[in-house]
């Protein structure tokens, strides 16, 4: 009789007896990496060792990026390369100066709004510093072997809206920036699992230009306006989970052992990476500032703010004067908020504007970014249809039920 | 008996208990505190309280059920990262942020490099080289880890 005309039973009795000629058993005391292994998937131990992961993250994100962008590009732009092109750009005052250079008397790039002076800054100055600084600790993290034992911890969590553990990576990351974020939901295996935790994130998740001012501004109210941002990342994850069609498949993930990461593997890793992304997205974000340029010179944006008014101070309870806040949160939503503390508001009102502004359309290089990652998963219209259908959804019922919250309490108008 | 790692690891992990719930504590009122070389204070406090915080609790723990046994050495290990992790991406974010100088000056001088690292620093900074102990578990010798005291 052959081994391939074995029964089950046959068949495995036959690999008992190779194994019992082969394998030699022998009791070995534990490293300290395979036991601490262990700790971080359990949940008394694992969990806080987790926030201290995602703490160092973070930090280490921001910490990195900030040196590039606020050390050296900010000076760079700002001081040099703003001034010498608004003066040698010719035909100030046409149509060509205003998308190209922008606001001939901005002192800032990114008060410019050019293609060369805010497009360039955006993409060369904020997002390359920022997808290096991800690849790098993400790279890091994945050659540790840590990265898919954070996964399985927080698998259960995010199971309740139809992604799974490796999810945590771009929601953390969006807390610094929601560029990488989204670049960052590559994790993810399906299509509508980057679709659902993209529109999330570019929804629900300030970036970390955004917190910084929430915290310098409102710092009393920004636990609160966090901690109701998170609710509704949650609860409208756990809706689009149902309506949104397509698989979310179960986490099934080896886990390595851990180790220290080795160096050639990360450079490696970080160079493919970060060569893929800057050759694509560039363009993207370029093209972004170029296309609300021409948004504004045809008077779209002046017509929004003013359609939308009404709507706005009649459904949230806001003054109009937040309106010019609003359309300045599509192009950077931390000077929006900052915008916000010149206008004579309630406590209440500043909470649910800040809510506003969190929650309406991503800031201009998340949306060149969706456009680019929708490309590579569900498609551009679908995506961006997709995910403006999620923010208007999410603007006008978590936000009006902020403001039913404020009536109940008697501190909303 | 006692051997002097546990008393050590428990009298570590009281101090680190009780400095990360003052900065669980002042990361939810908002306040500030500063005593020595240390200080409490700045972005994320509560976060940074609850690392320390666990850590003093993982020491405490490891401590109270004995350091022979090798998971309980693996726990203060972890502990320590935690530490390591937080005071080292603190020192990373303060030198990183120091070396552009400012206005006009492309790289800070080393002595304002020395004044921006200078103290006072966080509970978990001071605590980092105190958790070093921690890497003697690294090497498994029962018979070289501490017995007596």
């Amino acid at each position: 009789m052959t081994e391939s005309s074995l029964d089950p039973e046959a068949r495995w009795d036959l690999v008992d007896a190779i194994v019992e000629e082969t394998v030699e058993y022998g009791d070995s005391e534990p490293t300290i990496p395979e036991l601490v292994g262990k700790l971080t998937v359990s949940p008394w131990t694992g969990l806080p060792f987790a926030v201290a992961v995602l703490y160092g993250m973070w930090r280490f994100f921001g910490a990195v990026a900030g040196f590039f962008t606020d050390g050296y590009f900010v000076p760079l732009f700002d001081d040099h390369w703003l001034p010498w092109l608004q003066q040698a750009f010719p035909m100030e005052g046409s149509w060509l100066y205003f998308v190209l250079v922008g606001d001939p008397g901005a002192t800032t790039s990114f008060e410019a709004f050019g293609m060369l002076t805010s497009g360039l800054f955006v993409a060369i100055g904020v997002v390359m510093p920022a997808i290096f600084a991800l690849y790098l600790i993400v790279a890091v993290l994945e050659d540790s072997g840590y990265l898919s034992r954070l996964a399985v911890l927080l698998d259960a969590l995010f199971h309740k809206i139809g992604l799974h553990g490796f999810a945590i990576v771009p929601m953390v990351l969006s807390f610094g920036c929601n560029v990488p974020g989204v670049a960052g939901t590559r994790a993810l295996e399906s299509d509508k699992q980057r679709f659902v935790m993209m529109t999330l994130l570019s929804v629900f998740i300030p970036c970390g230009a955004q917190l910084g001012v929430m915290l310098s501004l409102i710092p009393q109210y920004t636990g609160y306006i966090l901690l109701y941002l998170l609710a509704g990342f949650f609860v409208f994850g756990a809706i689009l989970d149902r309506v949104v069609p397509g698989s979310s498949p179960e986490l099934i993930v080896d886990i390595p052992p851990l180790r220290q990461p080795r160096p050639d593997n990360v450079a490696t890793k970080l160079s493919l990476r970060f060569r893929g992304f800057f050759k694509t997205a560039v363009p993207f974000v370029l093209f972004g500032v170029g296309i609300i340029n021409v948004l504004y010179l045809t008077g779209t944006i002046e017509w929004l703010a003013g359609a939308l008014g009404p709507v706005l101070t009649g459904w949230f309870g806001v003054p109009a004067d937040t309106v010019p806040a609003l359309i300045a949160g599509f192009m950077r939503k931390d000077l929006a908020v900052a915008q916000l503390s010149a206008i004579g508001l309630t406590p209440f009102e500043t909470v649910m504007s800040v809510v506003m502004i969190s929650i309406y359309f991503p800031c201009v290089a998340t949306f060149a970014m969706l456009i680019k990652e929708g490309r590579d998963s569900v498609g551009v219209v679908r995506t961006l249809a997709g995910s403006l259908g999620t923010l208007v959804a999410a603007l006008f019922v978590w936000g009006g039920l902020l403001r039913l919250v404020g009536v109940a309490l008697g501190v909303a108008g | 008996m006692t051997r002097w790692d546990e008393f050590y690891f428990g009298a570590f992990g009281l101090l680190l208990l009780l400095a990360g719930a003052v900065e669980l504590l002042l990361g939810i009122t908002g306040g500030e505190f500063e005593i020595a070389v240390v200080t409490i204070s700045g972005t994320f406090l509560a976060w940074r309280g609850i690392v320390v915080l666990s850590a003093g609790a993982f020491y405490l723990q490891a401590a109270a059920n004995g350091l022979d046994d090798r998971r309980q050495q693996a726990t203060v290990f972890m502990g320590s990262l935690m530490l390591w992790i937080v005071g080292g991406t603190d020192l990373l974010a303060t030198l990183l942020g120091a070396i552009p100088g400012g206005p006009d000056v492309w790289i800070a001088s080393a002595a304002d490099l020395a004044a921006a690292m200078g103290p006072p620093y966080s509970p978990a900074i001071v605590a980092l080289p105190f958790t070093l102990v921690a890497l003697s578990y690294t090497r498994w010798d029962p018979a070289n880890l501490g017995e007596g005291a």
